[in-house]
């Protein structure tokens, strides 16, 4: 009710152009009617004030909402522009991120590893001590060394993929610069004649790589390698995945060159199974490409046959079919044949004289087309077979069938070639008589 | 390929004394009401009192325990530095950069304050956050990025605040060809952060004693303050674990290498894991 009389009152002396205009205009004209629209009046004025209610909450919720994030937008690019202001330092910021940029070629980073593992390791010690030191690291390991075509100047992965390609060994070899006695495995184990000759007889790849470089460190961290420098060596496993089998890390106080030949040829026979087996599974591979190939080839020669075979027997099959057609037609043709005339005079008389030596005489009606003694001599040839037959059934011309004559007829002398479509009396070979020659066409 | 560093400290006793250290002091500083040792204001205890044994003490312990918490997470992370340089190597080094921001930190309070004597130099960082800026240049030098990552921002302050008419898809596309802001970040992001926050949250001494720790750092690591290859603690401290050590280096080795060519002959025959003990009891219910 209290809001209803807010409503009333600000309605009497107001002119607002807020919304519930409708219901202002209402009360001036028909205010008269007023009371007795109460109830209608009252419900119009809920649904004013109440929409009027809602828009002051939503400006007031909206500038809430809007406050923090005002404040907050301000705050953030204050925030930025600081930042932006400290660009300068960005200088301590990127101090270490160009060096590290560096070292993302590893090849460069080996040339360099090599220069200072070459730098770093004593000719003069190793050369001096006694009989076990008379290599040094230059000798060995960089250009033209003995052992050069032994180290895998490629990454870690390129390594693995290579040892499982070929089931070799590979050596890893993690140098750490910052070490006192950094040098300490390269004089006393990778220097050292037991070392060459284990890698020169079991056929090892030593791969070289920096605790500071971020692929050395990589693997020292994937191996959990607690200590540097370290040595370690990779062989593979039945399933052809690579495994440590040895592992020296930390500062080293004796080094028995046994235990890591014990461990390469224990390995090793492994490793020669593992060989074989992988020429196995390749011989396998290749003589089951051959069979393959050899299936597919007589598997084509079978079907090529097959086709044949289909083809011939619809060959036969159409053949047949003509077969009975032609006899259908002989059968018919025959029958149409018409009767040697008696009389002379409308008639011409010709020998046939067949291939085989036979001669026939007889009377044709003159009338007639010259194709009346084609369908004669072909009866009397297939005379046999026509006759195997009863001529009772009501004879027809067969449908799609056009009989071609398997010979030609001719005069005699001179030889001319009788046409079947002229007829008798037209011509003057036969008419009133004459000799035909019966010749196969082959 | 990992990126974490091996857990734990077995084989870093340095990193283990320095974290133990860190924590267990200013506990016991705290416990036994003797904090006021770690304390440095130039004020009343180096003029008034000459209390110069102050500037000797202070990065012994931290006077907070949010400093406490990130000195012992850094030194945690600092085991990769051990892990580079050795233990003894690392402890000779934490010892030489002790002394030099010392007697650096100290030594230019001093001056500064004489010259000045209105004391500018009123307050120093609690704990070995001096210490800990200068190892931070050997940890990012010597520690090589694995990963990196990249945040890109639009830059705000460069668009007009945009009416409801133009949040359109044009008018955004045509905004994000503008400049922005990248914020590149490393796998070594957690370390940072960590350095950021321990120097931030001792206020301005923190910054610029870490600015001046972390300059002595690189001139220590390029070889302009000597000591770096000649300086190492006295071996007779060490010499009953050297021997320890050693032992146990090359008797770990022999057996890692022993059992390693071992396990793969056992491999084949139990190709059955082995169960957990709750395993095991959770399989007995199973059936």
């Amino acid at each position: 009710m209290n809001l209803i009389n807010n409503f009333l009152t600000s309605t009497s002396n107001s002119d607002s152009p807020m919304p519930g205009l409708f219901v202002e205009n209402s009360n001036t004209t028909n205010d008269a009617v007023r009371d007795s629209n109460d109830i209608d009046d009252q419900s119009n004025a809920i649904v004013n004030d109440s929409s009027r209610n809602h828009n002051i909450g939503y400006r007031i919720i909206k500038y809430l909402l809007k406050l923090p994030v005002i404040i907050m937008y301000f705050t953030i690019n204050i925030l930025l522009v600081l930042i932006q202001l400290m660009k300068p330092f960005r200088i301590l910021y990127t101090y270490y991120h160009k060096q590290h940029q560096k070292q993302f070629n590893y090849q460069d980073n080996l040339d360099m590893l090599f220069n200072t593992l070459v730098k770093d390791s004593d000719p003069m010690k190793s050369a001096a001590e006694d009989e076990d030191h008379i290599y040094t690291f230059e000798s060995l390991y960089s250009g033209n060394g003995i052992l050069s075509s032994h180290v895998f100047k490629g990454t870690y992965p390129e390594l693995l993929n290579i040892c499982t390609e070929q089931c070799k060994f590979a050596i890893l070899y993690i140098h750490d610069p910052l070490l006192d006695d950094k040098a300490q495995y390269i004089n006393d184990i990778l220097c050292t004649e037991q070392f060459v000759n284990m890698m020169r007889k079991y056929q090892c790849l030593i791969w070289f790589s920096d605790s500071t470089h971020s692929e050395g460190l990589q693997v020292l961290n994937s191996f959990k390698v607690e200590r540097f420098p370290y040595l370690g060596c990779l062989s593979l496993n039945e399933s052809f995945n690579s495994i440590s089998i040895y592992r020296l890390e930390g500062r080293l106080y004796t080094w028995d060159p046994n235990v890591l030949n014990n461990c390469l040829a224990k390995e090793y026979q492994k490793l020669i199974k593992l060989r074989q087996t992988k020429q196995n599974i390749e011989l396998q591979r290749i003589i089951k490409l051959q069979q393959d190939s050899r299936y597919n080839l007589s598997l084509q020669r079978d079907q090529e046959r097959e086709r044949l075979r289909r083809q011939e027997r619809d060959l036969q099959i159409v053949e047949q079919v003509r077969q009975n057609k032609k006899l259908q037609w002989l059968k018919w043709k025959r029958s149409t044949l018409l009767s040697e005339p008696s009389d002379s005079i409308n008639s011409c008389r010709v020998a046939i004289r067949f291939e085989d030596g036979s001669r026939i005489v007889r009377r044709f009606d003159k009338t007639l087309p010259i194709d009346e003694i084609y369908a004669f001599v072909d009866a009397s040839i297939n005379e046999e077979i026509l006759n195997s037959y009863t001529s009772d059934e009501i004879l027809e011309p067969p449908n799609d069938y056009e009989h071609q004559y398997p010979f030609i007829l001719a005069t005699s002398v001179p030889r001319r070639q009788l046409n079947p479509s002229t007829l008798i009396e037209n011509e003057n070979s036969i008419y009133p008589s004459g000799n035909i020659i019966v010749e196969q066409i082959n | 390929m990992s990126t974490e560093v091996p857990a734990g400290f077995n084989k870093y006793p340095a990193t283990q004394l320095c974290f133990v250290a860190t924590i267990v002091v200013p506990l016991l500083a705290n416990a036994l009401s003797y904090k006021y040792l770690f304390m440095v204001r130039n004020d009343p205890f180096i003029i008034e009192y000459n209390q110069y044994w102050r500037f000797v003490t202070f990065q012994f312990g931290a006077l907070n325990e949010s400093d406490v918490v990130l000195l012992a997470l850094i030194w945690y992370n600092f085991r990769q530095i051990e892990r580079l340089m050795g233990s003894y190597k690392y402890l000779s080094v934490i010892s030489l950069c002790w002394m030099y921001t010392t007697l650096i930190l100290s030594g230019s309070a001093v001056i500064l304050n004489v010259v000045f004597p209105w004391s500018v130099w009123q307050n120093f960082p609690s704990g070995s956050l001096p210490l800990v800026l200068t190892l931070f240049h050997f940890y990012k030098q010597y520690t090589p990025q694995i990963y990196e990552f990249e945040f890109v921002f639009p830059l705000p302050w460069q668009l007009q605040p945009p009416t409801d008419s133009d949040i359109t898809g044009s008018q955004y596309q045509s905004l994000s060809g503008k400049k922005t802001f990248k914020w590149k970040l490393t796998d070594q992001f957690y370390i940072e952060f960590l350095i950021v926050l321990l120097v931030l949250s001792q206020g301005f001494a923190g910054i610029v004693c870490g600015f001046i720790s972390w300059i002595i750092g690189v001139l220590l690591d390029g070889g302009l303050l000597p000591g770096m290859k000649v300086w190492r603690l006295p071996l007779f401290l060490f010499s009953s674990d050297n021997i320890q050590t050693h032992n146990v280096n090359d008797i770990r080795n022999q057996l890692q290498n022993s059992t390693e060519g071992t396990a793969d002959a056992n491999e084949n025959l139990d190709d059955v894991p082995p169960r957990s003990l709750g395993r095991q009891f959770i399989d007995t219910f199973r059936g």
